[in-house]
């Protein structure tokens, strides 16, 4: 219990907030920005824009590191291995992310574009032709995180089993992946990604894992490189299938914007943004406090847990005007549904460009495709992504169909 | 050659650590409130044990429980020594699939942060025994 700021009953996991997560956190940041709650043997949660870059923006005062006995991190509660860079700080963070940086530029990530063309064009033909499909499972779910298994050097279809080992490594309730337990799952996926760190260490090709496995400056033992491609997987699997997931689901019920989209495809762009602002997929960020600091007008101490929830960020009308409006027209402002300052998303521009992709031949091939949100399920827990379990979608069938047509 | 003789020591050793650690005032509780049971088999000497945090009991070979337990570790008893020793990186020796663990992974990493106060008890419980040899192992 604390006297030092208002206390709210609030819990990031409770399925009220999974169902009703805007309209909470809009009561929260209207009344208390910090508010303190005792769920998770209790964290501040912040709520406003200027609050949450002032948390994010500084590394020194509020750590993202995870400690050896397994606290602090990213999350709240702390769940899973340490993700590196995202669960460290500055000096050791700014090193793995100087290594990192030059693999996620604009121009890197374009260099993906053919790839990422190409993954497109095989998912889009298999949608068509099972008229019958799952936003999730057949567009979410396979995009980015082929992707991703393509540019750190695995084969493609080790896609579907890292899925299952992520699920059953950083979920808070004991998961399984079919008959083996989560550690059994996690032990393979760890596996799997040694394996390749030593066969690229001994033969280097043109990926991602033989970039990391041979650098020089600084370099990195296995289990540096062991967390760092786990990290990647992650982080290149959820947030772009629930940006994908939630944009699809919008642009089929929104046909104004999607005849807008398909007229002027350079308006694309634009919309991203106002997709990752308004869906805001990852939920949010914990920090552990390292100095006595105020944070808006709050007295925070050592050693507490700090929650920024940033869809509440990027609502906020202080810096949104009409946040809680999806407006493809609003004037540019950059959100934080990357994140702000050191630990801002590495795969910022390549979501970007896996989207647009993605877009661009979802309304050139199956513009007219449909949503049944009523057989449509949410994650059950929406603490730290706004993801999907399901969205079941259709084609209609057309008399003469154009979709074959280049 | 392996660090112990026979299952007998491996009781001995490893289960006194978990032993004493029940009945350490600070550690005990935590253990028991984890809520865990873990099943241990060991190769090199083959050995098994039962710790059911819990009802604070250990069991050993004939008497450990049929009951599933929350997780289970199959590793080689040099391995489970030289982890108590603070010498081995549990989690990659699972990434390197030297030790197995069966169970969910929330589970397990309620393990790591009891283990750690266990590897200066299990130094305390060696030099009492006077078995320096294992100490340099």
């Amino acid at each position: 219990m604390t006297t030092r700021g208002p206390v709210v009953d609030f819990d990031h996991h409770s399925p009220e907030f999974a169902v009703n997560r805007d309209a909470i956190l809009a009561d929260l940041r209207t009344r208390c920005p910090v508010a303190y709650t005792e769920h998770h043997d209790g964290y501040w949660v912040v709520t406003s824009f200027e609050l949450a870059r002032q948390v994010l923006g500084d590394p020194l005062t509020f750590s993202s590191e995870k400690a050896d006995d397994g606290s602090g991190g990213d999350t709240i509660p702390s769940v899973g291995p340490r993700l590196i860079p995202a669960e460290c700080d500055p000096p050791y963070h700014d090193a793995l992310r100087r290594a990192l940086n030059p693999m996620f530029t604009r121009p890197a990530s374009e260099a993906l574009r053919s790839t990422t063309e190409d993954i497109v064009t095989g998912l889009i033909d298999r949608v068509i032709d099972k008229g019958e499909f799952d936003l999730v499972h057949d567009v979410g779910d396979v995009l980015p995180a082929t992707l991703t298994v393509i540019y750190l050097g695995f084969p493609p279809e080790q896609r579907i089993p890292f899925i299952r080992s992520i699920q059953a490594s950083l979920s808070m309730e004991p998961k399984t992946d079919g008959d083996l337990s989560g550690m059994e799952s996690f032990a393979n996926a760890c596996q799997a990604i040694l394996a390749l760190i030593d066969a690229r260490r001994a033969e280097p090709r043109d990926d991602l894992v033989s970039y990391l496995a041979t650098h020089e400056d600084p370099s990195f033992d296995d289990e540096e490189l062991l967390w760092i491609v786990f990290t990647l997987l992650v982080a290149g699997f959820e947030n772009t299938a629930a940006l994908i997931t939630n944009a699809l689901i919008h642009l089929a019920q929104d046909r104004p914007l999607r005849d807008r989209l398909i007229a002027e495809p350079g308006l694309i762009g634009k919309a991203t943004e106002e997709f990752l602002r308004f869906y805001t997929p990852g939920v949010s960020l914990a920090r552990t406090v390292v100095q006595d600091v105020e944070l808006g007008g709050v007295p925070l101490k050592k050693g507490d847990r700090v929650l920024v929830a940033l869809p509440a960020a990027n609502h906020d009308e202080t810096a949104f005007p009409q946040g809680g409006t999806f407006d493809v027209d609003r004037a540019s402002r950059s959100h934080v549904a990357f994140g702000y300052g050191p630990h801002y998303c590495l795969g910022a521009w390549l979501a970007r460009m896996e989207w647009q992709v993605l877009c661009r031949e979802v309304l050139r091939r199956i513009p007219d495709y449909e949503v049944h949100l009523d057989r449509a399920e949410r994650f059950s827990d929406a603490g730290i992504m706004n993801g999907w379990k399901t969205v079941p979608a259709s084609i209609p069938r057309r008399e003469s169909s154009d979709e074959e047509q280049p | 050659v392996t660090t112990f003789r026979d299952a007998d020591e491996v009781y001995h050793y490893i289960g006194g650590i978990f032993e004493a650690a029940i009945a350490d005032p600070d550690i005990g509780p935590k253990m028991k409130n984890s809520g865990l049971t873990m099943r241990f088999e060991y190769t090199e000497p083959e050995a098994v044990l039962f710790a059911d945090f819990p009802n604070a009991t250990v069991h050993y070979g004939h008497d450990v429980p049929a009951t599933e337990p929350a997780l289970q570790l199959n590793m080689s008893a040099d391995d489970a020594h030289r982890f108590y020793l603070g010498k081995l990186n549990l989690v990659m020796a699972i990434a390197r699939g030297a030790v197995k663990v069966k169970g969910p992974v929330p589970e397990m990493l309620k393990l790591l942060p009891l283990a750690k106060p266990l590897f200066a008890q299990y130094h305390r419980l060696l030099e009492a025994a006077g078995r320096h040899d294992l100490l340099n192992a």
